[in-house]
């Protein structure tokens, strides 16, 4: 570093200045025949390793009158199989002071082990027990089924607003036309009630089987030691029948949509806002993450400086994008400052919006590329990050190299692609509109629940 | 490659084998490893552990003093910064403890050339993390982000340790925050018991202090500043660097940032920690407590003593996690406690051994035997071999994973140079703890633990709590404002209420009920004094909670004996209703009590109750006519329908001054009444007296008289 750019580094105003592309991870795939793809991403920096395994399913791959099986199954895969009994799978990762995750989502079903490196033979027999011989009984069936009725009651029906962030994310999207996106991972508990246990048995053996599946491995590992593992604890499960692909037939300019939810937990009104997104392996989603970025991330972000800054109409302001496998969503809310309506709130959130389609700066696109940059930097640091980061890659995008460029492509995302993208999907013709009204309360639109105007 | 080889061997064998091969064959590319390895039906064992290759500590020292360690780790292009100085809060001012907690908060809150928002927009523009945090010994900054900001990064931390400005509109809200903080531990048991066991078991060390409501508000921006100039300073502080940079780099912006500052931290102050002694006992009186907050503990060897890792191996084994000794016996098997655990408090001077439980308040005398007994088994029996196999792979498997990114690098390496663990800590942690033997963990118990001369506190229900725990060693009582009380002070004492009839007239005040400085509701209290009897009706109404309660007492005019509460209202979605007779010295009657995010509690009741006991819902109507002054402290009992029990409820007048309401400024005692749910009545000093203004403790909500 010249002094010159030391002195400008210090000054905080040095963003843009020729830097080394992506580090290249030295990434190694293949395909057993049973059809389970394998990443090994081999960096001997800690002695740990994580193995992760995703199922190419979610809650977009459920029938409609039976959805929340796939967060179902996030929970009876640690009922025990063949060699584990039930909870065991916990017990012995925490012996070997390791850590377990897993997650649902519209698209997918995650699993995975953090462990020491010498305790990967754990991990990689683990995984494969479960996915050849899952216990799927009655009792468990039941219990869990239980279980994600409590977890609704605690964290949507006895949250404020967790109702609406909930639920109201699937008002963009149709049954008819697009089931997979149209109702919520966590499903209908009247579905669960009514689901029958051999359908739940039938949705494992179409679903969680090799050939709909990816294994990351990352970390401290040989790269022979684990491929024999991989070979010996997962290459005699049978491959199943291809499991069938979902339809989703959205309209990025289907009219505005308004939808009013009364929530007797909430003491002020909120308003939230959402955008239909293309597919994460479009190309414009770049610009639509980073969007979401400038909009509502952070203190200097556009919302925290109007809304709640400048003119005190909220009390609290975010954004997110949600971008999936098939189409995903762009949002953004605030929590009305006391005193102030529903209207007055949504008016100047959409003004922002409208906005950010002409005068983002090219500062504000160098903080959120910077932000994105060091988040995700600092999450490949970690073997688990690293592992999720691979797996996302495999799943979402085009191809799995990208997994090498990823990171440069969000830095040449330029202003014109910005605008290009804002103008295109941040139009109120694509907009759906949640008001949360504090129950007991009037609003200008009246006080009927999830009335709808479109 | 398999099946040409199969193919061959096929081709050459007769007919009648022919078939074999073949159809191994058709298995295809399992075969081999069907061959050569069977499916486990156990897991597969721990193979021999893997070496940690930490980078190598760069260490050089600025002429100014300040020390700094450079990791190099070249992975990704981030950096991770640790700024460390020995001005932890056993520097604060005597009487103004909580000094340095405060100051670590408000460093980026303006400098001299920066404003708050300034600060936070190079962060936000950078992608940068910034944290700061006082504990006892140290205020440590961290900070990290991408590496080509590293520079502007370290001249960020130099700016806000040279020039922080402690902005007066940020000073206040901060102090606000602390204080609202401290108010809240005050009604939290276990945190009570924590501060309690912590200051009786340092005695006069500077450890022995802590952050009070009193000792907070007493400390000005003049403190602040102060407590800046002498220490903060670059002598004896330590700047850790780890990531994408190289050594000289990193010397050099530091140079830049730090180069101008000058001075040395002076010693702080130290004294002798409390002797042992042989086991005494603490115990805070909370009237009523259905559960007892139990710490028991001392002092322990040091961090930098080498049987520490048989004592952090038997610490886990003893009280870490739902698989240690502690919870199985006290929370599973015996069912005395929700929770039991022990740690181990690392400092620099000198540590501490606890363990801790939540027990049942009828079992607080098993619960406390079973701690002492279970750290005097750790001492006498040899572990097992599974409990040692799971303790040290817990230990040794779990290590790795706070040392995965350039940020956590940095923190680690920090915090063992703070406790002056030697640098090889880190590189040989795992094989230290992999050496310990059962033996070990028995020699590091006998050397570290010593339950017959412990501190023990209890926080809980006096009077039935004395009665268990005072045959087990000399006894201390205190309230929870740590005020010594007698034996006698805990025996409830209910009689005849001693009131003023002439301050309870008929008169109907209307109050607005504010909720986090918003006006949400209403509420209406209103007295009749007619005939023999004195009518109370209470309405409180918040339509957004959806919050309705109307309650109606009579009391005997003549001795205020009660003689019934009827309660009617909802709560969100759930009904309360609660209707009580008081006749013959017993109440009986039914109550449905809405619960805090669940379904209402339903019970009958019929209890005893001595004389001179009120409902806990008329204390409102009657504490304004006890012969209130500065200064003085009174008992009320009061049945507490929730659970058909009569509570001690402290009645205490904490100061006298005037108050503006939206009805007018009025002369005034400030009244805190400690019941079941704890308030601040302002009641005026002019007879007939009245509430003007009702603050409930813990919650953001008031009453304010409007006429």
């Amino acid at each position: 570093m010249t002094r010159a750019s030391i002195l400008l580094a210090a000054l905080g105003v040095l963003s843009a200045s020729p830097l080394p592309g992506q580090s290249k991870l030295p990434l190694e795939q293949y395909t057993v025949p049973n059809g389970l793809r394998v990443f090994l991403v081999e960096d001997h920096s800690t002695p740990l390793v994580t193995v992760d395994l995703w199922y190419h399913v979610g809650s977009r791959n459920e029938e409609p009158g039976r959805s929340g099986f796939a967060r179902l199954f996030e929970r009876l895969m640690f009922r025990g199989s063949q060699h584990v009994a039930s909870g065991q799978h916990y017990q012995l990762v925490e012996a070997a002071g390791g850590e377990v995750t897993a997650h649902t989502s519209e698209d997918r079903t995650a699993f995975s082990e953090t462990l020491p490196s010498n305790q990967l033979a754990l991990g990689l027999w683990l995984e494969p027990d479960r996915m050849r011989s899952l216990t799927i009984t009655e009792a468990g069936f039941s219990a869990e089924r239980e279980s994600t009725k409590q977890e609704r009651q605690m964290r949507v029906d006895t949250q404020p607003y967790g109702a609406a962030f909930l639920d109201g994310m699937t008002v963009p999207f149709d049954t008819a036309t697009c089931f997979p996106y149209s109702h919520s991972v966590m499903g209908s508990l009247d579905d669960l009630d009514a689901a029958q246990l051999e359908e739940v048995q039938a949705f494992f053996k179409l679903h969680y089987v090799p050939n709909n599946a990816t294994l990351v491995v990352t970390g401290d590992f040989e790269p022979a030691e684990a491929k024999r593992l991989i070979q010996d604890y997962f290459a005699d499960i049978p491959r199943g029948p291809p499991p069938p692909e979902t339809r989703c037939d959205v309209n990025y300019a289907a009219g505005e949509r308004t939808r009013q939810w009364s929530d007797p937990l909430a003491s002020l009104p909120a308003v939230i806002v959402t955008y239909r997104v293309p597919p994460h392996s479009d190309p414009e989603s770049r610009a639509l993450q980073l969007l979401a970025l400038i909009a509502g991330q952070g203190e200097t972000s556009r919302l925290n400086r109007s809304l709640m800054r400048d003119q005190r109409v909220a009390v609290q302001t975010g954004s997110g994008m949600e971008s999936r496998g098939g189409p995903g969503l762009l949002y953004l809310y605030a929590i009305a400052q006391e005193g102030m309506g529903a209207e007055a709130v949504r008016s100047s959130l959409v003004a922002q919006v409208a906005r950010l389609g002409s005068d983002v700066t090219q500062v504000e696109l160098d903080k959120v590329k910077n932000q994105y940059r060091a988040t995700t930097l600092a999450g490949r640091q970690t073997t688990y990050q690293m592992a999720e980061d691979v797996e996302h890659v495999a799943h979402f995008h085009s191809s799995t190299d990208e997994i090498h460029t990823d990171i440069d492509r969000y830095r040449a995302v330029t202003l014109e692609d910005l605008r290009r993208a804002a103008n295109q999907y941040l139009i109120p013709a694509n907009s759906s509109t949640l008001i949360v009204a504090p129950m007991g309360s009037t609003t200008p639109q009246g006080e009927h629940q999830q009335e709808e105007k479109e | 490659m398999m099946q040409a080889g199969g193919a061959g061997k096929a081709g050459r064998a007769g007919a009648a084998e022919r078939w074999w091969p073949r159809a191994l064959t058709a298995l295809g590319v399992m075969l081999p490893g069907l061959a050569v390895a069977q499916y486990p039906t156990s897991p597969p064992a721990a193979g021999p552990l893997r070496p940690f290759q930490l980078p190598a500590l760069q260490e050089t020292t600025l002429a100014n003093g300040l020390k700094l360690l450079v990791i190099e780790d070249h992975r990704e292009p981030m950096v991770g910064i640790s700024l460390s100085l020995p001005a932890g809060s056993r520097r604060d001012p005597v009487g103004r403890e909580g000094t340095a907690s405060l100051l670590a908060g408000l460093l980026t809150k303006g400098t001299a050339t920066r404003s708050a928002q300034q600060l936070t927009e190079q962060l936000e523009q950078t992608g940068s993390t910034f944290a700061a945090d006082a504990d006892m010994d140290f205020l440590t900054l961290s900070s990290g982000g991408l590496s080509e900001y590293a520079g502007a990064l370290l001249e960020l931390l130099g700016d806000v340790v040279q020039h922080p400005t402690f902005p007066a509109s940020e000073f206040e809200s901060a102090k606000t925050r602390f204080l609202s903080s401290l108010e809240r531990e005050r009604s939290d048991t276990r945190a009570l018991a924590d501060r309690l066991f912590i200051h009786a078991v340092y005695g006069d060390h500077p450890y022995g202090r802590r952050a009070s409501v009193a000792s907070v508000q007493s400390i000005t921006r003049d403190d602040l500043a102060a407590f800046a100039a002498t220490s903060l300073k670059p002598g004896g502080t330590l700047l850790v660097v780890a990531g994408d940079i190289s050594a000289a780099q990193a010397r050099s912006l530091a140079q830049r940032a730090f180069g101008s500052w000058k001075g040395n931290i002076p010693a702080g102050p130290s004294a002798a920690p409390a002797a042992a002694a042989p086991t005494r006992f603490l115990l805070v009186n909370r009237p009523g407590a259905v559960q007892s907050s139990i710490v028991l503990g001392h002092l322990t060897i040091s961090p930098a003593d080498p049987r520490q890792y048989g004592l952090i191996v038997g610490n886990r084994i003893l009280g870490e996690g739902n698989d240690s000794r502690l919870f199985r016996s006290l929370a599973q098997e015996k069912r005395l406690a929700a929770e039991a655990h022990s740690e181990i408090g690392r400092r620099r001077d000198v540590a501490h051994f606890l363990v801790a439980t939540q027990a049942r308040q009828q079992s607080t005398e098993q619960a406390l035997s079973e701690l002492g007994d279970q750290v005097a088994r750790l001492r006498t029996e040899m572990v097992s071999d599974s409990e040692l196999t799971r303790s040290k792979g817990y230990l040794i498997g779990s290590f790795p994973r706070q040392m995965e990114t350039v940020q956590q690098i940095a923190s680690q390496v920090t915090a063992i140079r703070q406790l002056g663990l030697g640098d090889d800590y880190l590189r040989n942690f795992r094989e230290r703890v992999s050496a310990v033997t059962a033996e070990g963990v028995r020699a590091a118990a006998q050397a570290a633990t010593h339950p017959d001369s412990a501190i023990v506190v209890v926080v809980g229900d006096g009077p039935k709590i004395y009665e268990q725990i005072k045959t087990m060693g000399p006894v201390d009582i205190v309230d929870v404002e740590g005020k010594p009380l007698e034996v006698a002070d805990l025996a409830p004492k209910a009689g005849p209420l001693n009131v003023d009839r002439a301050q309870l007239v008929s008169r109907r005040d209307s109050f607005i009920v504010i909720v986090n400085g918003n006006p949400l509701g209403t509420y209406i209290s209103e007295t009749v004094a007619g005939g023999d009897s004195l009518t109370y009706r209470e309405t409180l109404s918040i339509p957004v909670a959806r919050w309705n309660l109307d309650t109606r007492a009579r009391l005997s005019l003549s001795d205020l004996e009660m003689r019934s509460l009827d309660q009617t209202g909802s709560m969100a979605s759930q009904q309360a209703e609660t209707h009580l007779v008081f006749a013959g010295g017993r109440v009986k009657g039914r109550a449905q009590i809405p619960q805090p995010g669940g379904t209402p509690k339903v019970g009958t009741l019929d209890t005893i109750v001595a004389p001179g006991t009120i409902d806990q819902g008329v204390i409102s109507a009657i504490v304004p006519g006890l012969p209130l002054e500065p200064q003085t402290s009174y008992t009320v009992f009061a049945f507490d329908a929730a659970d058909g029990s009569v509570k001690p409820v402290q009645v205490t007048v904490t100061a006298v001054g005037n108050l503006g309401v939206p009805a007018g400024i009025f002369p005034v005692f400030q009244v805190q009444v400690m019941g079941p749910q704890p308030v601040i009545l302002y009641i005026t000093r002019d007879t007939p007296r009245r509430i003007v203004k009702v603050e409930r403790m813990g919650q953001p909500m008031s009453f304010e008289l409007v006429k």
